[in-house]
């Protein structure tokens, strides 16, 4: 294996259809932008961000694009806390078991 | 590539349309044409091969169905408390997470990429940018088959619909190929293209494969609560996009001889965002099971990837109704934090609206809120909700009519702000009739054959009379 680098996990875009080519009925702001697609798979070598390249995908198809990310990270989470909604469950929570009835109600940690 | 030597261009390949989709799914749609305007539903639906308890077995075996039923008594409590005395039915919710894949959107795809398995197909196709991704994709998996999902994901900044995202993370765990497209109608032309491309089968959501794999659904419920209560159950809710969960669910119910049972279907209110519009693409935090889709589906189911759309929810539809993005987060976090169970978003749309139609109904009555969904990283409330805020979306306490669609998310002050808004459906039906009468070049009601209008009745789920009483009216124009 020595000196066979092995084929890099990355993401590449192109534009699928420019301004020009996308159909009339859009909305405006729509129109105004390319079509644009992304799609990860392996490539060979050591290209940088920027060149063009032909990606192996996930099904075995060769795909043609720019390098936009090796080693693309997932960028969606869980978000930050919402204060609302930590508070409307609370308050439900009030309403189904009253602070009497709740179990536990009446243990205080000291 | 295999377009034939023919250029891929927006106009040639929508120009191919046809040939390219009867290619892709083995069915000839045109066998199913009767005349201007019928086609022979029935007929397309029989087509699959398979009965109910064939597809029942496929499913077993690629770890779909059979779910649990599950009692919510928490739930029921909380509505019996809002309810007038003798009233709250009992809330129950099958808990379709359980499929493999995390959705009921499983059981659409088992039945799809088996087929396309057992016509020799190589890979399969679909254009979703919901959980029908991950399930083609999983199915796939199973099969051996090559999978590509084809998704709306960015706006033309790369800013990615977090819900989207994580469809396309679990696409690619399940192997699939995965190309993410900026907003745009023009996802079908590249459906198209890769179809062409590939050869491959089109996993489409609106065969009768796809539609008869929900089938099963319907028949669980309505099997389990018969054994459970020696009734049917009084109302089935049901979140309504594309039309598909709502067709197969009540073609379900039916088999298991509910016919009286209320099917209802549930969007989130999204009215007034452009669902082809850059600018409103990341505004709005529900990417299905909304009034985008389900108001225009409803109107003209046909507007798909395929010439007749085995999804006819207007034939089965008794109520439709709508809740707010607010309802449903609120309803996401009381399923937490009251039942123990984390699911949805998007798969707690119809059981926002259970939760008052529950209070509207006797005590012994049962209600069935007919799936869940995985929740995870992108999906979850939070993530949703901070990446409205993100955008520009108010996050509030409030009642539902504070909510504003791409500006305010009001999540309900208690439990008694949870209200649904009817639809009604005599309008939409009217757009429906409308709709039809216009493509198939109709001037009017003296010009429909008898088998005609039994064919619009049965299309809109009205009786004969009805439906000749709604044609009469259509021609004054009544705006959906």
């Amino acid at each position: 294996m020595d000196g066979i680098q092995r084929p890099r996990w990355v993401e590449v875009g192109f534009v699928v259809l420019r301004p020009d080519q996308r159909p009339p009925d859009l909305p405006p702001e729509t129109r105004a932008v390319p079509y644009y697609a992304r799609v990860k798979g392996f490539v060979a070598g050591t290209p940088a961000v920027g060149d063009t390249v032909e990606i192996e995908t996930l099904a075995g198809r060769t795909i043609r694009g720019e390098l936009l990310q090796i080693d693309p990270p997932f960028t969606h989470d869980f978000g930050r806390p919402v204060q609302e909604l930590v508070e409307a469950g609370r308050d439900a929570d009030r309403l189904l078991w009253p602070e009497t009835d709740r179990p536990g109600a009446d243990q205080v940690r000291s | 590539m295999s377009h034939a030597g023919r250029g891929t261009d927006y106009a040639g390949v929508m120009a191919r349309k046809g040939e390219i989709l009867r290619t892709a799914c083995g069915i000839d749609y045109e066998e199913f044409r009767r005349g201007r305007l019928e086609f022979d539903y029935d007929g397309l639906m029989g087509s699959t091969g398979y009965d109910l308890d064939e597809i029942a077995a496929i499913q077993t075996g690629c770890k779909v169905g059979n779910t649990a039923l599950l009692e919510l008594p928490n739930l029921t409590r909380l509505a019996r408390a809002l309810a007038p005395p003798g009233y709250g039915a009992r809330i129950l919710m099958k808990d379709e997470a359980a499929n493999a894949s995390g959705s009921f959107k499983a059981r659409r795809a088992s039945l799809s990429v088996w087929e396309a398995k057992r016509a020799g197909y190589a890979g399969v196709v679909a254009a979703t940018s919901g959980n029908y991704g991950a399930a083609v994709a999983s199915m796939a998996a199973m099969r051996g088959l090559e999978c590509l999902i084809v998704q709306e994901t960015f706006d033309s900044r790369g800013v990615g619909q977090p819900e989207i995202l994580e469809k396309a993370r679990a696409c690619e765990a399940y192997g699939a190929e995965v190309w993410q497209l900026t907003v745009g109608p023009e996802l079908f032309y590249v459906h198209l293209l890769l179809l062409e491309e590939t050869g491959y089968f089109n996993a489409s959501l609106y065969t009768p494969f796809s539609v008869a794999g929900i089938e099963t659904l319907g028949r669980e419920i309505g099997e389990e609560v018969l054994a459970l209560t020696g009734r049917p159950p009084a109302a089935v809710l049901t979140t309504h996009a594309g039309g598909g969960n709502v067709t197969g669910t009540a073609r379900g119910l039916l088999a298991a001889g509910c016919g009286d049972t209320t099917v209802i279907g549930v969007s989130v209110d999204l009215r007034g965002l452009r669902m082809d519009s850059d600018l409103d693409f990341n505004r709005k935090s529900f990417t299905t099971g909304h009034t985008g889709f389900g108001v225009p589906f409803l109107m003209n189911p046909d507007r798909v990837d395929v010439p007749y759309n085995a999804a006819r929810p207007l034939r089965y539809l008794d109520r439709y109704v709508m809740v707010t993005q607010g309802a449903v987060f609120y309803m996401t976090q009381l399923l937490a934090g009251l039942e123990g169970l984390e699911r949805g978003p998007t798969g707690n749309t119809s059981l926002a609206a259970a939760f008052k139609v529950a209070q509207e109904l006797p005590a012994d009555d049962v209600v069935v809120v007919q799936e869940t969904e995985y929740t995870g990283a992108g999906k979850h409330p939070t993530a949703q909700l901070s990446f409205a805020r993100d955008n520009g979306v108010r996050v509030v306490r409030g009642a539902p009519r504070e909510n504003v669609p791409g500006s305010v998310i009001a999540i309900p002050r208690d439990p008694g702000d949870l209200e649904y808004e009817e639809v009604d459906l005599r309008k939409i039906r009217a757009a429906y009739l409308r709709g039809q009468l216009s493509r198939a070049g109709v001037t009017g009601l003296s010009d429909l054959t008898t088998s005609e209008v039994s064919y619009l009745a049965a299309e809109i789920g009205l009786s004969e009379a009805e439906c000749t009483l709604l044609l009469g009216e259509t021609a004054s124009a009544i705006s959906p």
